[in-house]
């Protein structure tokens, strides 16, 4: 208990500290990119805001409202507080509040989100680990076969190649949606196979499961391909070291010596390449979102582009970006934990 | 060599490091035998092939490596045909004090984590618990003299300087270093002024537990002192070797001479850079002797010929065909 709690104090005082306060300087940089996107770009924000049939005193009061007679520092002031109050606007397309649409369509995509990274993460190292552990045995091989296939071939067309094979061909797993239509799941969290399983409904979350599988198998397939294929090689790297190697000289058995001694240190380099690749996740989420019909944050973003909602765009950004940024504060915490050489200086 | 029980035997030892394009035949029928509570030595300028030797008897070499004839021996058994019992020697025979201390310890894992799952090996069949290891492992490190132990067990590597480093390795590699000590280079990227007082440990250590060992160093007056029996490697294979005192005093290879004679002499300083022209080209080696293309006295039969180790002496031997043919007294002194 006490070297948790020791732990934390160290984390707070150095380096992550730091981290934290280079990541709130970046997503201060991403809020005025955004800003420029909703004030500075758009010939008349306020009609952009309101649409094209708005009658005209209405977007005056709305002018007023957005003070845009003011000077931009003024401007950027108010809008920022705004934003912090969660006050985003109302989206053309849904006339909802944006930031009610956000959080109503946050965490669909946030578990698809979790659910790829999951998978992204064992497969990861399982494929990485067998091959690197293994250079040139059967694993290996195909594990570099597929590494070329998964790199060159982007998410959406997995998506599509896996609706056609698994869900058209041979019905095994659902083809679009979060949870069949004759399932009814009261919203607790938003987290389909959270709710399900607070109100008990085991046909619903084995349901919600199946659901969840193609479309992250094919936004996880690309990342994994890549990354397995980085730590098998440094693996094979460090199991010639030195450091690796003294333990085998003791006579500790392969295995050990391979899943410890040289999977450690391949990690630390892993793990940032790893982080990039999760935050990204949503950016193709974009598309097999559009493939599975699934209800998320980047169906709704590209509905509002495709509409130019301005506002629903500006909210959809901000989450993009926030989550970029808390993956990334994640990754820094990993790193931390990890490596003793930041965590002890 | 005589009755007394031979520990270790390396027998015409061939091994080849695979890269993408190319193989290299780096040893080439190396042999070598060490009887229990022998020591000896192994010189050789860098590249000889030293380090592929001692790590190919523990059966540690990089994934390239491979052995691709010959056989070891310990205590008459093969280490590389039974790997069970390759793992018993590993574990509680034969310890490896590894040349880079910078680079031996995990950089990831404390000192009693090094120490505590090499221990658990090392006596697995005694149903230790934890505390029994650790007490084991304070003192193997008090017996390499570092001091406070303690904060050394829970150090990362990098918290420590190079001198306690190589002081831990000693201390794992004695751990299971019951019977005999491979030590290579063990001061090589360490501070000179360092460097005396590890060799002088590894000396007091190896003669107080009645170790044999085998120290590769290019330490003469170390060698002088401590060893009984001296290899000198060139090129992947052995081509002197024989009473340590006699080789070093009179050497009779051409390159022994030159690798003595460029030495400083009886200091721990490294040597090999004072001779003209490169080590071989282990994609492709000269043929016949390796050292010919170096040679100030390479005759003809040296191109083509590899020249077998020939007796000269009681306990002294030679692989050159300068001392093949009967004249060899006139060219043999020429350097
Ligand atoms: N993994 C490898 N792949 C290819 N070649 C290698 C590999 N490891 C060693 N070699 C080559 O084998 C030869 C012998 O290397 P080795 O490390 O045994 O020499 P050494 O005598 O220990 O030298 P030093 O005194 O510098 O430690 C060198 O030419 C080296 O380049
Ligand atoms: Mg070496």
């Amino acid at each position: 208990m006490k070297k948790v709690k020791n732990l934390f104090s160290q984390i707070y005082r150095s380096y992550l500290f730091r981290r934290t306060i280079i990541s709130f300087l970046s997503l201060l940089g991403l809020s005025l990119i955004i800003f420029a996107l909703a004030r500075v770009i758009p010939g008349d924000p306020a009609r952009m805001a309101l649409g094209p049939r708005a009658p005209e005193d209405v977007v005056e009061r709305y002018r007023e409202m957005l003070h845009l007679k003011d000077p931009l520092i003024v401007q950027y002031y108010y809008w920022l507080s705004d934003l912090f109050h969660g006050r985003l606007g109302i989206s053309l397309v849904t006339f909802r509040d944006v930031s009610a649409d956000i959080l109503e369509f946050l965490p669909a995509t946030l578990e698809l989100m979790l659910f790829t990274a999951i998978i992204q993460i064992i497969g990861t190292i399982i494929l990485g680990t067998i091959s690197g552990c293994r250079p040139g045995s059967l694993v290996d091989g195909a594990l570099r076969i597929f590494a070329y296939v998964g790199i060159t071939i982007p998410a959406f067309v997995w998506a599509i190649l896996f609706q056609l094979i698994f869900s058209y061909y041979l019905g095994w797993l659902p083809a679009v949606g979060r949870i069949s239509e004759d399932l009814r799941v009261p919203r607790v969290t938003g987290f389909m196979l959270i709710d399900t399983i607070l109100t008990g409904n085991v046909r619903a979350f084995i349901d919600a499961l199946q659901h969840l599988i193609l479309p992250s198998l094919s936004l996880a397939l690309g990342a994994m391909a890549q990354e397995a294929r980085i730590l098998r090689s440094s693996l094979v790297e460090n199991i010639g070291k030195d450091y690796v190697v003294t333990f085998a000289s003791h006579g500790i058995p392969y295995r050990t010596v391979c899943f410890k001694y040289a999977l450690k240190p391949s990690l630390l380099g892993l793990v940032p390449v790893m982080g990039l690749d999760i935050a990204s996740i949503i950016a193709n989420a974009f598309m097999v979102e559009m493939i599975f019909n699934w209800p998320g944050v980047s169906r709704y973003g590209i509905t509002a582009m495709l509409r130019k909602d301005l506002n629903a765009i500006v909210g959809v950004v901000l989450v993009v970006g926030l989550i970029y940024v808390i993956v990334n504060i994640l990754v820094d915490i990993l790193i931390f934990i990890l490596d003793p050489r930041i965590r002890r200086r | 060599m005589s009755e007394i029980e031979t520990l270790l035997e390396v027998k015409d030892l061939y091994v080849n490091y695979k890269s993408y394009w190319y193989i290299y035949k780096v040893l080439n029928g190396v042999s070598l035998k060490i009887s229990k509570g022998e020591k000896i030595g192994i010189l050789g300028e860098s590249g000889a092939g030293k380090t592929t030797l001692l790590k190919s008897i523990l059966g540690i070499l990089p994934p390239q490596g491979r052995i691709v004839k010959g056989d070891i021996l310990y205590k008459g058994r093969s280490l590389i045909h039974d790997k069970k019992y390759l793992n018993e020697v590993r574990r509680s025979s034969i310890g490896m004090i590894f040349q880079d201390p910078l680079a031996s310890l995990n950089p990831v894992f404390t000192v009693k984590e090094h120490l505590l799952d090499v221990l658990k090996v090392v006596y697995k069949d005694h149903n230790y618990k934890e505390s029994d290891l650790i007490s084991i492992a304070t003192e193997l490190l008090k017996e390499v003299m570092l001091p406070d132990v303690e904060r050394v067990l829970n150090s990362y590597p990098f918290q420590l300087s190079g001198g306690m480093r190589q002081r831990v390795v000693i201390a794992m590699a004695l751990a299971s270093a019951k019977e005999l000590l491979l030590a290579d280079e063990p001061t090589t990227n360490l501070d000179v002024t360092i460097q005396d007082q590890i060799l002088r440990l590894i000396e007091r250590l190896v003669n107080e537990k009645n170790l044999s060992l085998i120290l590769v160093s290019h330490a003469l007056g170390l060698l002088f002192r401590m060893v009984n029996t001296l290899y000198v490697m060139y090129g992947g294979e052995i081509i002197e070797y024989g009473d340590a005192r006699k080789i070093l005093k009179e050497p009779l290879h051409p390159y022994t001479k030159m690798l003595l004679i460029s030495a400083p002499r009886l200091t721990s300083s490294k040597i090999g850079e004072g001779i003209k022209g490169n080590p071989p080209d282990y994609r492709n080696p000269p043929s016949g002797c390796r050292f010919h293309p170096r040679c100030p006295f390479a005759m003809d039969i040296c191109k083509k010929e590899k020249p077998k180790l020939i007796r000269i002496g009681p306990d002294h031997y030679v692989a050159c065909h300068l001392y093949s043919t009967s004249d060899l007294e006139k060219t043999g002194s020429g350097i």
